[in-house]
């Protein structure tokens, strides 16, 4: 009863920063005002924001957030450090000298996704052929290669930022801080999320073993070097597609995974869905926020998810501290 | 009828060899006793019988049938090993935790049926943690978080148990519940395997003995004959005596 009771209130949230995202902004609704545009007959500016605007961005804020969370939680039982995020083994770094190439390029904005996605993957590529390598397929190893090539991303991703013309430094930056201004695709997002959570549910119980360490996984019978391999893809795919859709956004990933042990325990069949919800509400409210606390100037949304989740965070450490 | 065989294992540290030609068979019944010098072999060897590490040379076979012929949950079933640290980056309670022993019996859609649930509560009522059941592991002693691994072994309830210096960590009281305990699993049939490093235990509570010398030699065989001044002084490179008192005896230092 209690999981079921605890799921039901983190979609509820989900639902209340839905449609608090769809309510608020330049031109503000009210919940007869949303009703109005979501059965069909608002006017139809408000409808266009809405439908054409706030909508797609709410969903991809969604997607991203619940995909960072979820990859998050996976990475931390693959790597066996409840530090982890989804950015530590360079796949973020990929899909930001893929970004920032394209950008210089002048590509459009599909253009610097799709660049995102490909440099995501050539880096996920990259660490787990180094790290397979000797045939040797340990969490160290694996952790020291994905942040040796994650640093060589970053001399990259500094060397294109001080070589780069003047005028396309603002967007670059937007785009390494995370931003989802421009941010579509939510509903692919949606979807990869969902089965993304099908296909990792049933690993849930393997993944509370994995967590005890690789020997008493074994141990009580699971097979190990399988596992890792399919968590390792699971998360390089999931870290991949955020990036892609809302450049690198910072903490939801680390933080959100990490307070839910903190709060509900580290059961992976409860942990991985209210992952999904936490982290895709948080993002969606951060994203509120950073669309209209300044507006009309708009903040990259990664500068408020790191100003929510460090105080967050550290008042959740030093209550465990305490407790 | 030998539950876990072991042919011409060869264990090896780097170059260097620990053990050659070993030849085990583990029968219902037997409680086995394995001694040895620091960095003899023992743990390597139970997780070579555990089939957690291949051996450089030789087969382990369960019930017969090799271990590369089964998966690691099928292994699970039939084989605990009890490791000899565990290590708990993660937050989880004392529940959790024993609850997991049923992993192996579980099919992945499944979820732990209230048959579980009594076999992980008998498992923490065995060891003394029931009033533990809501606390985080990291919260609990060295002693108790020993006996939440064992407890965990229990709920796995596999007939064979290969245990790593199960004593480590455990007050004496606990030392002899645990002594006490595999003498209950022997007449369960179960056959039961593990590391000390006081040989009166193993004289005590085991009726096999397995002496790993380090150098590629060992013996084994039944413990009264294993267990003499001279074996174990040579296994231990360290000059023992010997004690009787009312028909047993007793080795020391």
């Amino acid at each position: 009863m209690r999981p079921f009771l605890l799921l039901s209130l983190l979609g509820l949230l989900a639902i209340g920063a839905l449609l608090l995202a769809l309510m608020v902004g330049s031109v503000p609704l009210g919940p007869q005002g949303l009703w109005a545009v979501l059965q069909g007959d608002g006017d139809g500016l408000a409808a266009s924001i809405v439908l054409e605007l706030r909508l797609p961005r709410a969903l991809a804020a969604f997607a991203v957030g619940g995909m960072l969370a979820l990859a998050g939680a996976q990475m931390q039982v693959l790597l066996g450090n409840p530090l982890a995020d989804p950015y530590i083994l360079g796949i973020s770094g990929g899909a930001a000298t893929g970004a920032l190439l394209a950008m210089l390029f002048g590509f459009g904005l599909l253009g610097v996704n799709g660049a995102a996605l490909l440099g995501a993957l050539a880096s996920m590529l990259l660490v787990f052929t180094l790290a397979h390598g000797s045939g040797v397929w340990n969490a160290t190893r694996l952790l020291l290669t994905g942040v040796v090539v994650a640093a060589g991303w970053g001399a990259l991703i500094s060397f294109l930022l001080v070589t780069a013309p003047q005028h396309n430094l603002p967007g670059m930056l937007f785009w390494l801080m995370g931003d989802l201004s421009h941010a579509r695709h939510g509903i692919e997002g949606l979807t990869l999320l969902l089965l993304a959570l099908i296909v990792s549910w049933p690993l849930a119980r393997r993944l509370n073993l994995l967590a005890r360490g690789e020997q008493q996984a074994a141990a009580l019978g699971v097979a190990v070097a399988p596992l890792r391999l399919q968590l390792y893809l699971l998360t390089s795919l999931l870290t991949a597609a955020a990036v892609a859709i809302g450049g690198s956004i910072g903490f939801v990933g680390l933080v959100v995974p990490h307070l839910l042990r903190l709060l509900i325990g580290s059961d992976h069949r409860l942990l991985l869905p209210a992952s999904v919800l936490t982290g895709g509400a948080l993002l969606l409210v951060a994203d509120t926020l950073a669309r209209t606390l300044f507006a009309p100037q708009q903040l990259p949304v990664g500068v408020l998810t790191a100003l929510i989740g460090v105080p967050v965070f550290l008042y959740l450490l030093q209550r465990g501290a305490k407790g | 009828m030998s539950l876990l065989e072991a042919r011409d294992i060869h264990l090896q540290a780097g170059e260097r060899l620990l053990c050659e030609g070993l030849s085990l068979h583990m029968a219902a019944g037997e409680c086995w006793a394995i001694l040895g010098p620091n960095g003899s072999g023992k743990t390597t060897l139970l997780h070579v019988l555990a089939g957690l590490t291949a051996p450089k040379h030789g087969t382990v076979s369960l019930d017969g049938r090799p271990l590369a012929q089964f998966d690691r949950r099928g292994i699970a079933r039939q084989l605990g090993l009890l490791l000899q640290d565990n290590h708990d980056p993660f937050p989880a309670t004392v529940w959790e935790t024993v609850l997991s022993g049923r992993h192996p019996h579980l099919g992945r859609w499944q979820g732990e049926s209230p048959q579980d649930h009594q076999l992980a509560q008998q498992a923490l009522h065995e060891m003394e943690l029931e009033a533990l059941a809501g606390r985080v592991i990291q919260s609990l002693s060295g002693g108790e978080r020993r006996r939440l691994a064992i407890a965990t072994l229990l709920a796995q309830d596999p007939p064979i148990l290969l245990l790593d210096e199960p004593l480590n960590h455990l007050d004496l009281r606990h030392q002899r519940q645990l002594l006490a305990q595999l003498g209950q699993w022997q007449t369960r049939d179960k056959a039961v395997a593990m590391v000390l490093h006081e040989p009166n235990h193993a004289l005590r509570y085991c009726n096999r003995a397995l002496l790993l010398h380090g150098d590629g030699r060992w013996q084994a065989g039944g413990v009264k004959e294993m267990l003499t001044v001279d074996n174990l002084s040579e296994l231990y490179r360290c000059p023992l005596q010997q004690a009787s008192d009312k028909g047993s005896n007793w080795f020391y230092f």
